[in-house]
């Protein structure tokens, strides 16, 4: 489906560009929540990303790579924000807690991922919710793909164990 | 117990569970639509290094690169410009004939007098360092920060756009800067634009913040100028927007399929993509004409222009070098070209970033007044279409600018793109600030008439615009080839 909106987008059609980021605001958002803890800092993410795709759309020589591309604009910018944040947490000596919204921390899919640690989190979104097999994964988060497969099988374990855990407690 | 096969499943299920988005992301991401659907973000030519999209994104260490590129830690420490501030009363003279919508502003713009010179003059007197040659570095139109001084010196006005002549000078000098296609600096910054005729329901409506590529020159090694074009045409799209929604889900009604269906994966998931794509491209055009709505902009008014970042690219910026040829990382497998993007440093993939950019954050916050001359503003209203449905509502001509306005009619197909000829036969050139495809820039052309065709969108992107730069078309011809091919054309005659 996004081939035929990429060529249009690429042209510069700002509604076929607009109609391929709205197929994609779910999975965007999901990522950078993964990264970011309130829905404000995710927000400014996703819209730097959109504009930075947008301007630089023309230069993505392979239209297959469109995904891993968009994917790592996002986590760049998510790390961006991230990267500011502890600069400004640092300089006004504010204890260094992120600002949990109680909303999408009670949702059922933030639950589902809750016993993870961020660095399994992001790992299992992409392979899980965007398809991406491990070498895409470790060219998007920049670490080699041994890592990828380590933290994939130990996230995979860590989920299986907390449901097991979590199913024996609701029926006890 | 779960068995592992199982617990797969049941992780792509949750993972894949839609979650409620909230509205403040809705908000952002319409933002972000509106800033490109009004063409305040462009997109960039494609680079000769076809791999610089990966060295795209965000930056790293910040505040410590931007301190090594452009020394911000002595000015930072040091809150007098010890550099004499140029005179900056007639930069509209020193630029008016550098920029893409070039002309005479000279003569019709007013300088952006302080309200109180003399009391600044006074505090200044007090503050200052003693040098002879100290400048005020804080007053009305100039605001220091980050070791860089921005000041506003002259403004124009109509209902089209706000003109503004700034200059922006570096305690320590520019480092050598990138020169684009038309020989201009490559300069952006990020900006907060808003107007006070946009207030309480209408105030979404206000540009908002925006990139900026403003198009100007160095004056010297300190000093950077350039005229701002700010864009005032602004359209209220709430109803259109309604419009198109309920427009969208009734194509998706009379093809009886949903979102879902829409998969350009599969042959026919394609299928109904492209006919999707060609009914509602048909359909908006007229929507447009008939549904968004001009704001009027009043006589006099209140801009509101914040600066936080002014970014330059580096005349020879540092690349990520591979160690192949582009011609070996054309010819790779993509599990070659993986493997070699999975070792690009993270340093490189951010924007701005100390390899490529040098650049300056802070606050440079300016309340302008603007008093509107819309004199010279003709306005030609033509209001025809052909048996088509499509044709033209009306023509804009400033003293610098000319902005066509195609008309669709219901039922009509609108996906159509606008070309323009000057008396001459010339295509009209586009005005770089801007970024719209109806809007040209006068310069020195014979706008005596112009012709306007409405040509079918693919067919000129597919074929047309590519016979006319690939076979370098002279006027007749392409004047001829358009009037083979147009869907709709019109001479207008306009006055001089």
């Amino acid at each position: 489906m996004t081939e035929h909106l990429l060529r249009k987008a690429k042209k510069g059609d700002a509604d076929a560009f607009c109609s391929l980021m709205d197929m994609q605001t779910q999975s965007m958002y999901k990522i950078a929540r993964s990264y970011l803890k309130n829905d404000e800092d995710a927000a400014d993410a996703i819209q730097d990303t959109i504009l930075s795709c947008y301007e630089n759309l023309p230069n993505l020589k392979n239209n297959k790579y469109f995904k891993t591309w968009l994917t790592r604009i996002l986590i760049n910018k998510c790390k961006d924000i991230l990267h500011r944040k502890k600069l400004t947490l640092y300089t006004d000596q504010l204890p260094d807690t992120p600002f949990y919204e109680e909303d999408f921390e009670t949702s059922e899919w933030n639950q589902f991922l809750a016993p993870l640690d961020e660095k399994y989190r992001s790992i299992l979104l992409l392979y899980y919710m965007e398809g991406f097999n491990t070498t895409d994964i470790s060219q998007i988060l920049n670490m080699k793909e041994s890592t990828v497969k380590t933290r994939l099988q130990r996230g995979r374990r860590i989920l299986a164990q907390a449901y097991q855990y979590h199913i024996k407690e609701e029926h006890a | 117990m779960m068995t592992f096969d199982n617990n797969e499943k049941k992780l792509k299920e949750e993972l894949n569970k839609d979650v409620e988005i909230p509205v403040i992301v809705h908000e952002k991401i319409n933002r972000a639509y509106r800033m490109i659907e009004d063409h305040t973000v462009v997109q960039k030519t494609p680079q000769k290094d076809p791999y610089r999209w990966m060295k795209t994104g965000a930056k790293i260490a910040g505040g410590m690169a931007a301190a090594m590129a452009v020394g911000f830690v002595f000015c930072a420490a040091n809150p007098v410009m010890a550099r004499e501030l140029p005179l900056v009363g007639g930069l509209f003279e020193q630029l008016q004939e550098n920029v893409s919508f070039f002309g005479n502003f000279a003569d019709k713009a007013t300088v952006l007098e302080e309200p109180s010179q003399q009391a600044a003059d006074s505090s200044d007197s007090q503050t200052a360092a003693p040098e002879e040659n100290s400048a005020p570095s804080e007053s009305v139109y100039t605001k220091t920060a980050d070791g860089l001084t921005i000041t506003f010196s002259e403004i124009y006005a109509n209902d089209q756009a706000v003109y503004l002549s700034m200059q922006a000078v570096s305690e320590e000098p520019f480092p050598e800067t990138m020169m684009d296609q038309e020989d201009q600096p490559v300069i952006s910054m990020i900006t907060d634009v808003s107007y006070s005729f946009l207030e309480e329901d209408q105030a979404e409506l206000n540009p908002g913040t925006q990139y900026m590529n403003p198009e100007g020159k160095f004056l010297d090694d300190h000093t950077y100028a350039c005229i701002l074009r700010l864009n005032t045409k602004l359209e209220d799209t709430t109803e259109y927007q309604e419009k198109y929604d309920e427009m969208v889900e009734a194509v998706l009604d009379e093809m009886g399929i949903t979102h879902e269906d829409l998969n350009g994966e599969t042959e026919e998931g394609y299928a109904l993509l492209e006919e999707f794509n060609d009914k509602v491209s048909a359909q908006a055009g007229s929507l447009s004409s008939q549904y968004i709505k001009a704001i009027t902009v009043p006589e006099v008014y209140e801009l509101h222009l914040s600066i936080s970042e002014f970014t330059g690219t580096k005349a020879e910026p540092e690349y990520w070098d591979s160690g192949y040829s582009q011609e070996e990382l054309e010819n790779m497998s993509d599990e070659e070209f993986r493997e070699v993007m999975n070792q690009v440093p993270a340093e490189y993939s951010q924007h701005p970033n100390e390899h490529e950019n040098y650049w300056f954050e802070g606050d440079w916050s300016f309340d302008i007044p603007v008093t509107v001359d819309n004199s010279l503003t003709e306005t030609i209203e033509i209001n025809e279409t052909n048996d088509d449905g499509i044709g033209l509502a009306s023509i804009v001509k400033t003293p610098y600018e000319l902005t066509v306005n195609p008309l669709y009619k219901e039922g009509s197909d609108s996906d159509c793109f606008v070309v323009a000829l000057d008396a001459d036969g010339n295509m009209m050139p586009y005005n770089d600030s801007d970024g719209s495809v109806n809007n040209y820039a006068i310069q020195d052309r014979n706008v005596s008439s112009i012709d306007v065709y409405l040509v079918d969108y693919i067919q000129y992107m597919d074929d047309l615009k590519v016979r006319y730069y690939n076979e370098e078309l002279e006027n007749e011809e392409w004047k001829a080839l358009l009037d083979e091919n147009a869907r709709y054309h019109k001479t207008v005659v306009l006055k001089q």
